[in-house]
């Protein structure tokens, strides 16, 4: 009889992409996710740690020139990629040592989660400049690095706006409907999913401005959304800096909310000159 | 045994769709794959979640395959509604819960004739007290795995590589290190690597044979192979 240990051992060793060629070592899964399972290794040729994911033999595997003309700092490079006998598709990624968004978002301040989202905005605004559409942003696909730094993760399933081939991709609770229902890449299926992020970000109650950002990232239909990555982070940028957000136009009172956080020193000052003024005119003889 | 076909033959008409059949010798046939891969998570899924004594969750095993091949209720199976895993569950659970009404149940014997329900119940008396739909899933994956390495082994017999899988992967801790297994097999280390990605390819190819032959419908299948591997799988 095979015990569970044994069990848990052929489960283990199955799975491992062994076809993968000499050239990467010493696999060991790192973990799974909604399009695959990750694996680390040894890039015995350049002497370094990888991260090597291997996608089911039915998703559509994205252009390797497509993933590889996406050079921005807050983009996770891939390496190389093959197809192993039985048909999965693998990637070899550089290894990121950090956390996910999702791990450290109960331990982390908003106004540090707000940057991470922004920053991630940025890295998915130059693959949308780029004509290219992520297709699985989540929490647990934004890793934050050793040194600050925020990294967009897994571009395995991304494709190529418009591009009427590419397979269903995306995690249930993050992807927009019209990407679940199968409709060609689109930037605004990944800002609904950056929309998906900020509201994992702020929770249930927010500012009304930043849940004016959220509801319009998330709109149901694409054509109220934000055109794409770009726009969205441009809103969360107005907001971080005190300025009013495109997405909520504001009345007297919450221009004057407003106005007085960004300025409360003035406001501070003003307050105590009236209040000079008042105590002076009470007390004059 | 290296080309892709030889790994992935084609398995013809599904487990399912066999039960179904209007032949009785291919049904009968079939029963007997469903007997050999579910019997003992059947019988330890009935003696933990209906508290059955080890000789009435037998007794009730083996009256329940009788039932099942004597009404042919397995044919009935609807993959549209569920997992075939989770229907032979449900019909067992109904089983074992007419049996209790029933005052005194005749033995019927047949359908499990074959099988060592001493042993099962010694690996259950060892087990982890884990609940019963998890011991009947762990049980389901043993009985597929089980099967699938006994095919590896003929498969591989007399050769090199099956001794390199028999020693690493299926000889439990402490595990023997690559390099101990190249000094007794007189190879070197790289071909110890080569031949446990071999093996180890076939036996996943073989075990995912194995599932595709007992689900109904490809998106079961995916799911299964989730459970099986507990990733994308396929």
């Amino acid at each position: 009889m095979l015990t569970d240990a044994t069990l848990r051992h052929l489960q283990e060793v199955a799975e491992l992409p062994h076809d993968i060629g000499e050239r990467y070592t010493s696999l060991r899964r790192a973990g799974s996710g909604g399009m695959g399972t990750v694996f680390c290794a040894d890039d015995t040729l350049l002497g370094r740690k990888v991260a090597i994911k291997v996608v089911a033999a039915h998703a559509t595997a994205p252009e390797a020139e497509t993933i590889a003309s996406l050079e921005h700092p807050g983009i996770v490079p891939v390496h190389d990629r093959g197809v192993l006998e039985d048909g999965r598709t693998w990637y070899a990624m550089k290894y990121v040592d950090g956390r996910t968004l999702h791990d450290i978002r109960g331990t982390t301040p908003l106004p540090r989660l707000l940057q991470i989202v922004r920053q991630t905005c940025d890295a998915v605004a130059f693959a949308h400049s780029r004509g290219v559409v992520h297709r699985d942003i989540k929490p647990q696909n934004i890793m934050v690095g050793s040194f600050g730094e925020t990294l967009v993760m897994d571009w395995g399933v991304a494709a190529n706006s418009g591009d009427a081939t590419a397979h269903p991709a995306g995690t249930r609770g993050f992807a927009a409907p019209e990407q679940l229902e199968g409709a060609t890449p689109d930037p605004r299926a990944d800002v609904y999913s950056l929309g998906g992020v900020l509201r994992f970000v702020i929770g249930e109650k927010a500012p009304r401005a930043l849940e004016a950002i959220c509801a319009k990232a998330t709109a149901h239909a694409p054509r109220d959304r934000y055109a794409d990555a770009a726009a969205f982070g441009a809103d969360l940028v107005r907001y971080l800096d005190g300025l009013a957000v495109e997405a909520h136009r504001e009345n007297a009172l919450e221009v004057m909310q407003r106005w007085l956080a960004n300025n409360r020193a003035i406001a501070a000052l003003v307050v105590a000159y009236i209040v000079m003024r008042v105590v002076l005119f009470i007390f004059s003889p | 045994m290296t080309t892709a076909a030889a790994r992935f033959p084609t398995t013809g008409l599904s487990l399912v769709a066999r039960l179904g059949s209007e032949e009785r010798e291919v049904r009968i046939a079939a029963f007997d794959r469903v007997v050999e891969l579910y019997w003992k998570p059947i019988y330890k899924y009935l003696r933990l979640a209906h508290r059955k004594s080890s000789d009435d969750a037998k007794d009730l095993t083996q009256s329940f395959l009788a039932y099942a091949l004597e009404k042919d209720f397995l044919a009935a199976y609807d993959p549209a509604k569920a997992r075939f895993r989770a229907y032979l569950r449900m019909c067992a659970d109904r089983f074992a819960a007419n049996d209790a009404k029933a005052a005194s149940r005749q033995k019927r014997g047949g359908g499990a004739e074959h099988v060592d329900f001493d042993a099962a119940e010694n690996e259950l008396t060892a087990g982890s007290g884990a609940e019963p739909d998890v011991v009947f899933e762990r049980e389901w994956i043993r009985a597929l795995f089980e099967r699938a390495v006994a095919i590896v082994r003929e498969r591989w017999q007399g050769k090199p590589a099956l001794l390199a899988f028999e020693r690493y992967d299926l000889g439990g801790e402490p595990r023997p290190s690559y390099q101990e297994i190249a000094d007794e097999l007189r190879v070197p280390l790289t071909t110890v690597t080569n031949h446990l990605a071999a093996v180890r390819r076939d036996f996943r190819a073989v075990a995912l044979d194995i599932l595709r032959e007992t689900t109904a419908t490809d998106d079961e299948f995916r799911d299964e192979a989730r459970r099986l591997f507990g990733s994308k799988a396929v």
